[in-house]
């Protein structure tokens, strides 16, 4: 009995609470909103993080690339002090002959026929002498060394040797001939011979080191010397098309911060308002990281072995989402504000918390230097400049549609600066498709000198971009 | 209109009109139930705002086995019980005596209207009022609601009868009140 009373009871009170509904006040709605474009700004921040550690790991592996390019330069120029010194592994090798033998080259690069050598028949030199590479100097070490260089004579008879020869510039390794009898000289006119007894050292006409180290096979050692001349010509036809204007299409992507300050004459504004309802402190709150995207064409040359200009002009655009709680009051509606924006001519009014996108349109047109650190058929350049970023247009759209949007353009009665100074510094990671095609990854950022608000708003903006872009380039 | 399949895809996909119409069909029935878990008004729209955040962020992991209603139900209560859960902590629920639980006269609710017996519901001791919405309206078993709320199921049956009976005292006050109210008149 009781039990079929106590079911009773519930049962009347589930009747009862079943179906009623009771309207919730409009704020909830506008709470779970808010909460959910934050959580939407989170999973963007995320997307936005990834891609600045993207261009961050880049620039650092561009600068590791680099650090190791010009190492291996110094390297070379190690090599030369090293092979210099009396004492070494060269020397026993050396003092095994009893001879040691100097070579100059006086152009390697542009004549490869035209080695220049000096052989020095002297037990008590362990060293290699490093000779300048013109055919005159080398002829006067010659005369020096008593002239005894007419030819590669092998007067090691038994010899099978491999030598090879490290050179700086290019950071191949050559083997170089030396052999059993005239008929395996190199092919080079003026180099009737090769004495391949003790260290041979090569001087090219930029005061290069290279260090031949005999090892014994005469047939890898030509065809590797062969090799080496086809790297080289195709390394200077490289070097000569590079020399030539190249066109670009480009574009990027990446985080953008704004780096704000506000002392924004919006609360002297509110507090200025006749209606007591408006008293209320207008806050604009960025979500700290926004987006950048642009897009444009470049023209550049090369000046130089080493350094290059460019320039061009992109379409820019940044935006950023902020938490506003004001609007700017028009005659037919009101539109979606920020605080940081106000001037002394807006007209403002406070509301409940929304979620706006505020987006800044600009044409850039940089103008940079750019360093080569490495120039294969992949490629390292360090880039610096500056960009002139002519101001197109601001909007504020209000997420949720609720506002109007707010859209100024450059001109007396815009907040914005017409015209602002940007710096650029980025790493350009190249590969060389083809003749005429290059693929470029470029990470970096930008940074605006000046603030892109005018001061009459009390706040400051410097915009600091962090992207990774990507550039097609058609060298003529 | 949109179907309700439609509206949960286009939830799922973050499309913030979809949301918006999910929460004009369901907020209403949602906040009835967060009343019932809630001491007050403001602490029922906290329960449903928190909640349908839940129920945007997982809705991608709903398979329709259920009813949507059900699902939705269920992801609210959780959200009251984890929002009062400090309180039950706070104030451990013990075994209470009910020695006159069943001397209270039957009092029928149907002269009542919802929001005066939401308000009786509102009013109980914080485990007494979780503990009555579990089993009285909801339909959880004793054990179930112990499991629950990590408590003996001895305790969650005394803690409901002892939400009866104050409810059956209220709902004999209420009426008292309108049969002076009426006799006035």
């Amino acid at each position: 009995m009781k039990t079929s009373e106590n079911r009773k009871f519930e049962e009347e009170w589930k009747d009862m609470m079943e179906g009623g509904e009771i309207a919730p006040s409009d704020h909830v709605w506008n709470s779970i909103d808010l909460k959910l474009s934050h959580a939407e700004r989170g999973e963007m921040k995320k997307r936005v993080v990834f891609y600045q550690r993207l261009a961050a790991a880049s620039v650092l592996f561009a600068l590791c690339l680099g650090a190791a390019g010009w190492f291996w330069n110094y390297d070379g120029a190690g090599v030369k002090s090293l092979a210099s010194q009396p004492v070494g592994e060269n020397q026993s090798e050396a003092a095994s002959t009893s001879t040691t033998t100097s070579k100059t080259s006086s152009d390697l690069e542009n004549n490869d026929n035209s080695y220049v050598t000096a052989t020095t028949e002297s037990p008590s030199v362990n060293s290699a002498k490093s000779v300048k590479g013109n055919n005159e100097k080398g002829a006067q070490s010659q005369a020096e060394n008593g002239g005894n260089n007419n030819a590669f004579t092998n007067e090691n008879s038994g010899g099978n040797y491999i030598a090879a020869i490290t050179t700086p510039a290019n950071k191949s390794v050559l083997p170089m001939a030396k052999e059993t009898g005239s008929e395996n000289q190199p092919t080079s006119p003026n180099t009737s011979g090769f004495e391949s007894r003790g260290v041979v050292q090569l001087a090219t006409n930029e005061l290069e080191v290279s260090t031949i180290q005999l090892t014994g096979k005469p047939i890898e050692q030509i065809e590797a010397a062969r090799t080496f001349k086809i790297a080289k010509r195709e390394e200077k036809q490289a070097d000569d098309q590079d020399k030539n204007w190249w066109a670009s299409l480009n574009g990027s992507g990446g985080a953008y911060n704004q780096n704000s300050s506000s002392n924004s004459v919006a609360n002297s504004l509110f507090l200025q308002s006749p209606t007591p309802s408006l008293n209320k402190a207008p806050k604009s709150t960025e979500s700290g990281v926004g987006t950048s995207f642009s897009y444009g064409m470049s023209l550049g040359k090369k000046i130089s072995k080493r350094w290059m200009v460019m320039g061009g002009v992109n379409y820019l655009n940044q935006s950023i989402d902020y938490n506003s709680n004001i609007v700017l009051q028009e005659a037919s509606q009101s539109r979606a504000f920020v605080a940081d924006l106000a001037s002394p001519s807006s007209s403002l009014a406070s509301t409940a918390p929304y979620v706006l996108r505020n987006t800044n349109e600009f044409v850039s047109i940089p103008v940079q230097a750019g360093y080569l650190l490495l120039n294969r058929k992949a490629g390292v350049q360090l880039n610096a400049g500056v960009a002139a970023d002519i101001f197109y247009r601001n909007t504020m759209t209000d997420l949720s549609g609720q506002f109007g949007s707010f859209s100024q353009e450059a001109g007396e009665n815009s907040t914005y600066r017409s015209l602002n100074w940007t710096g650029l510094l980025g790493t350009e990671l190249s590969y060389r498709m083809n003749k005429h095609y290059h693929v470029s990854l470029i990470p970096g950022f930008r940074y605006s000198f000046n603030s892109v608000l005018k001061s009459s708003t009390g706040s400051t903006i410097n915009p600091l971009v962090w992207d990774v872009g990507f550039r097609l380039k058609y060298v003529f | 209109m949109h179907s309700e399949i439609e509206l949960i895809e286009g939830c799922a996909k973050g499309d913030r009109a979809a949301q918006r119409a999910l929460y004009d069909r369901f907020s209403g029935r949602m906040l009835a139930l967060c009343h019932r878990y809630a001491k007050s008004t403001h602490e029922a729209e906290d329960i449903l705002q928190e909640g349908f955040i839940k129920i945007f962020g997982s809705i991608d992991s709903f398979r329709q086995e259920a009813k949507l209603t059900t699902w939705m139900t269920r992801i609210m209560i959780n959200t009251a019980l984890n929002m009062q859960r400090q309180k039950l902590y706070l104030l451990p629920m013990v075994d209470v005596n009910d020695a006159n639980l069943y001397e209270q006269e039957e009092i029928g609710l149907s002269n009542f209207h919802f929001s005066e017996l939401i308000r009786m519901v509102q009013s109980l001791p914080d485990g007494c009022r979780i503990i009555f919405n579990l089993f009285a309206i909801e339909g959880y078993g004793h054990k179930e609601i112990a499991d629950m709320l990590n408590i003996s199921e001895g305790t969650s049956k005394s803690q409901y009868n002892r939400a009866k009976s104050l409810l059956q005292a209220k709902l004999k006050a209420e009426r008292k009140y309108e049969n002076v109210r009426e006799q006035k008149i």
